[in-house]
């Protein structure tokens, strides 16, 4: 059964959903221009308040944030390229001459801005995809591995909190001690795995009589449950393979083409513009898609 | 053959795996349509396995050895599918997060029904009328994640609503929900009994909810049919069996059995009445008890140097909850402190911060005079103990006693002085026998047990307990209680979290009570409750407007024999 369909974005069949995030996720892939980069970030984030799971994507941003810090403090540190010296440093048995380049530091930054707006295209399909209907979209009798992927998705949150729970209480008993070693750090967690196991095992079981108990398995099942390809889905494939062209093409003839090395070199305005404009179409065709949505309901 | 016997037990037995001990032996029941039935006992008596044989998951998902018969409307359990029983028997378990199968509400419901391959428009006819009748249809677009306790368990049951089953079966239901919500959903049990003829057997702990509703009880003592009859012939024949649950108001007199708050009142209405106290002696007393209080509804600098210091605590979670909210107070060594409220009111929260586990948004808390942001959980544990929710994440060792050696080594503890505190706890909590055990194998109750021992074992300053009584029975519960006591005695303070009115009030002298994260009483337990009109005990209840302040057994007691002279 289908999620309530409370706007465009969650009414939309999965294979819509799936290429409209993946189309994120592909731009972002194409070009290492930043501004690029930035646009999607914003246009994911103003899909996501169309869906109104704007908050819970919102909840992904240390994890966009520590993945983006890595990549933007280990690139300059280890990167030897660039012309423009910022920092110049002592010579290092095997890295060679330590010199922090304008150029490393930029590229570092845009990969960071590129993997928070991979992460926030993921997170943005996770909030939006049913799972059970999206493997039943990709396979004709594909209920058995929807149950699956089902039960292991809404699983995650369960186990995610039963970890949490789980050190919180051997902390609690001096147990897992936070402030010591990194050996000690980890001996002292590795334990509290086997309780995780033993705890997901509990569940499992209980979530086995709870599916036994609601006649899981009988002769035939109601097939007709998917959800519909309406022209709401035609507009958004639309939309979404326009915008995925439109980024092929803007690669292939580098009109988005933005170089770090050997110095910072971009075509002007129009570099700019057409990486900002791409994922701001999309949203905005999202948008105007979506007011008609409520026009229409109501 | 009776039409009206929907179940039918005969001489039934059964054996887990590798067991030689029978589960439940030789049960015979006939239980008529569309009765609402109790099944009540200690913990480990079998409730759960004879409720499991109704739908055929004892033996056909537990697999064992089984005796005798259960037949359900006809139909013959043993020689039957669980699938194909699930039409007749809809059962719904103890926690709700172990039966959902989607994330959101509606497809949850909708799972059973395509199970049972209907028609997409007759799903949909469901749903609506399902949602509808339990009140759920403002839920139905969320995701289960995002609902409180009380609409979990009522997804939960009207996941097996949905499929119209003749006979509802339910394990413990609200053996997770607070008063409040609790109530709410038997009430909606009884209204499906009452309205759709639909067959209810309930298993509970807790009988002052729900003993007025039913038309029968089976009480199981070790897998054997100790009692089946009418609730009043249960508790007259109870009276002096006190492993038997019976609401707090039944054992009170000695002549009369009131199952309800209701008849309690009738009965001391006339005790009153026949001594001419109500009309004469109420003001009057009333007086009386306004001067004997012990304390206004305030919070309190009780202790110049307090062992926990909370001053405008506020919290709020990542994603961006306020759960605490300006939250002050303070607790004083030797104090036992109860905090009550309903299912998501910063309980939990607040009890996390007393050790470090959350640190304050705004606000501060100092633990013997430390602010808990300076330093970390390890090194708080030596002053604040705490036991969670569910017992078995602090289990983790193989053995009992390693299990609390472990907490011993981790504050430091080690030979003589970890011997003797770990013979202590076990002597104090009676789990001596149990200290060569796996924890594993432990019933519910003696799980609860060994991880109360593993947070206590090196006596910390304070003692942080959430929610120790959950699902477990009276005998458990008794012993938790006159550990608190025994241990606060000691000079030690205990704060414990629960939903157990009756166990608060026997157990501390304090009560904190929160609302949407806020403190909206802090008082001496007679006083708070007192003026509770749902969160408070059944004895308060029964003797309000005759004599104030009672709350407590020994309470209720005492004012009956100040009635009587």
């Amino acid at each position: 059964m289908k999620r309530v369909n409370k706007n465009l974005i969650l009414s939309l069949h999965p294979t819509s959903q799936l290429l409209l995030a993946m189309v994120f996720v592909l731009l972002s892939l194409m070009s290492e221009n930043p501004f690029l980069q930035i646009s999607i970030i914003a246009s994911v984030g103003g899909i996501a308040f169309l869906s109104g799971k704007q908050k819970e994507l919102a909840s992904w941003w240390k994890l966009c944030l520590g993945m983006g810090l890595i990549a933007f403090i280990i690139n300059p540190l280890f990167s030897r390229e660039g012309t423009t010296i910022l920092l110049s440093g002592p010579f290092l048995p095997v890295l060679g001459k330590f010199d922090v380049t304008m150029e490393a530091t930029a590229f570092g930054a845009t990969m960071g801005l590129r993997i928070a707006a991979v992460i926030l295209s993921f997170a943005l399909l996770w909030l939006i995809l049913d799972p059970v209907e999206a493997l039943g979209a990709l396979r004709k009798s594909g209920f058995k591995s929807g149950l699956t992927s089902a039960l292991a998705l809404r699983l995650v949150p369960t186990v995610a909190r039963d970890s949490a729970e789980i050190l919180d209480a051997h902390r609690a008993r001096g147990i897992a001690k936070d402030k010591c070693g990194k050996m000690e750090y980890l001996k002292s967690r590795i334990p509290l795995l086997k309780r995780l196991v033993y705890t997901s095992l509990d569940r499992a079981m209980g979530l086995a009589e709870a599916i036994e108990s609601r006649a899981y398995g009988s002769s035939g099942k109601t097939k007709g449950a998917r959800r519909k390809f309406l022209p709401w889905d035609i507009f958004v494939i639309s939309f979404s393979s326009l915008a995925l062209i439109g980024g092929i093409l803007g690669a292939k003839y580098g009109v988005m083409e933005f170089k770090f090395y050997p110095s910072i070199s971009f075509m002007g305005t129009q570099s700019i513009v057409s990486a900002i404009a791409l994922p701001a179409l999309l949203l905005l065709s999202m948008w105007v898609l979506s007011c008609l949505w409520t026009e229409t309901k109501s | 053959m009776d039409r009206n016997k929907i179940i039918k037990i005969g001489n039934l037995s059964y054996w887990y795996p590798e067991t030689q001990k029978p589960a439940i032996g030789d049960i015979n029941l006939e239980i008529e349509a569309g009765h609402f039935i109790l099944v009540v006992g200690s913990s480990g008596s079998g409730k759960s396995t004879l409720l499991r044989t109704l739908n055929g998951l004892v033996p056909h998902f537990y697999g064992g050895k089984i005796q005798g018969r259960v037949l359900v409307k006809g139909q013959d359990t043993l020689g039957s599918k669980v699938r194909d029983l699930a039409r007749i028997v809809g059962m719904v378990f103890q926690d709700p997060e172990n039966q959902f199968v989607t994330d959101s509400v509606e497809s949850e419901i909708s799972f059973g029904l395509q199970n049972l391959s209907l028609e997409e428009s007759l799903i949909a006819k469901r749903i609506a009328e399902t949602t509808a009748t339990l009140r759920l249809s403002h839920s139905r677009g969320k995701e289960t994640q995002y609902l409180s306790g009380g609409e979990k368990q009522k997804v939960a049951l009207a996941s097996v609503l949905a499929m119209q089953p003749d006979v509802l079966v339910l394990d413990e239901p609200t053996s997770q929900l607070d008063p409040v919500s609790a109530e709410d959903f038997l009430s909606t049990l009884k209204s499906l009994n009452e309205e759709l003829g639909l067959t209810v057997i309930l298993s509970e702990h807790r009988l002052e909810r729900c003993a007025h509703f039913a038309d029968l009880v089976a009480v199981l003592d070790e897998g054997k049919l100790a009692f089946w009859g009418s609730m009043r012939e249960m508790a007259c024949w109870a009276r002096e069996k006190p492993w038997v649950p019976l609401p707090p108001v039944t054992r009170l007199f000695n002549s009369f059995i009131p199952l309800t708050v209701k008849e309690g009142r009738e009965i001391v209405g006339s005790i009153a009445s026949r001594q001419g106290k109500r009309n004469a002696l109420l003001p009057e007393e009333k007086n009386q008890d306004s001067k004997n209080k012990p304390e206004p509804i305030v919070s309190r600098n009780r202790n110049a140097n307090p062992l926990l210091k909370v001053s405008h605590l506020s919290y709020s979670y990542p994603e961006g909850k306020e759960a605490l909210k300006g939250v002050s107070f303070e607790i004083a060594e030797g104090e036992e402190v109860a905090i009550i409220g309903e299912n998501g009111s910063g309980k939990t929260t607040l009890a996390k911060h007393m050790n470090g586990l959350l640190k304050p948004t705004r606000g501060k808390v100092e633990l013997c005079g430390i602010d808990t942001r300076e330093k970390d959980v390890a090194t708080l544990a030596q002053t604040c103990g705490m036991l969670g929710q569910n017992p078995n994440y602090h289990l983790l060792a193989d053995v009992v006693e390693e299990e609390l050696m472990l907490t011993l080594r981790a504050m430091g503890i080690e030979g003589k002085k970890a011997e003797e505190l770990l013979e202590e706890v076990t002597e104090t909590l009676g789990i001596k026998p149990l200290r060569e055990r796996n924890p594993q194998e432990l019933s519910c109750g003696e799980r609860e047990l060994v991880a109360l021992a593993s947070v206590a074992v090196y006596k910390p300053t304070l003692l942080v307990l959430d929610e120790p009584t959950r699902g477990i029975d009276a005998s458990i519960k008794t012993l938790i209680s006159n550990f608190i006591r025994r241990y606060s005695s000691q000079g030690n303070s205990v704060v414990v979290i629960t939903h157990e009115l009756e166990f608060a009030a026997q157990c501390t002298s304090r009560i904190i009570m929160l609302s949407e994260g806020r403190i909206i009483a802090d008082g001496d337990k007679h006083s708070v409750l007192s003026e509770s009109l749902f969160f408070t005990t059944q004895f308060n209840k029964v003797f309000r407007g005759f004599k104030e302040g009672v709350i407590t057994q020994k309470d209720a007691i005492e004012a009956l024999e100040a009635m009587k002279c």
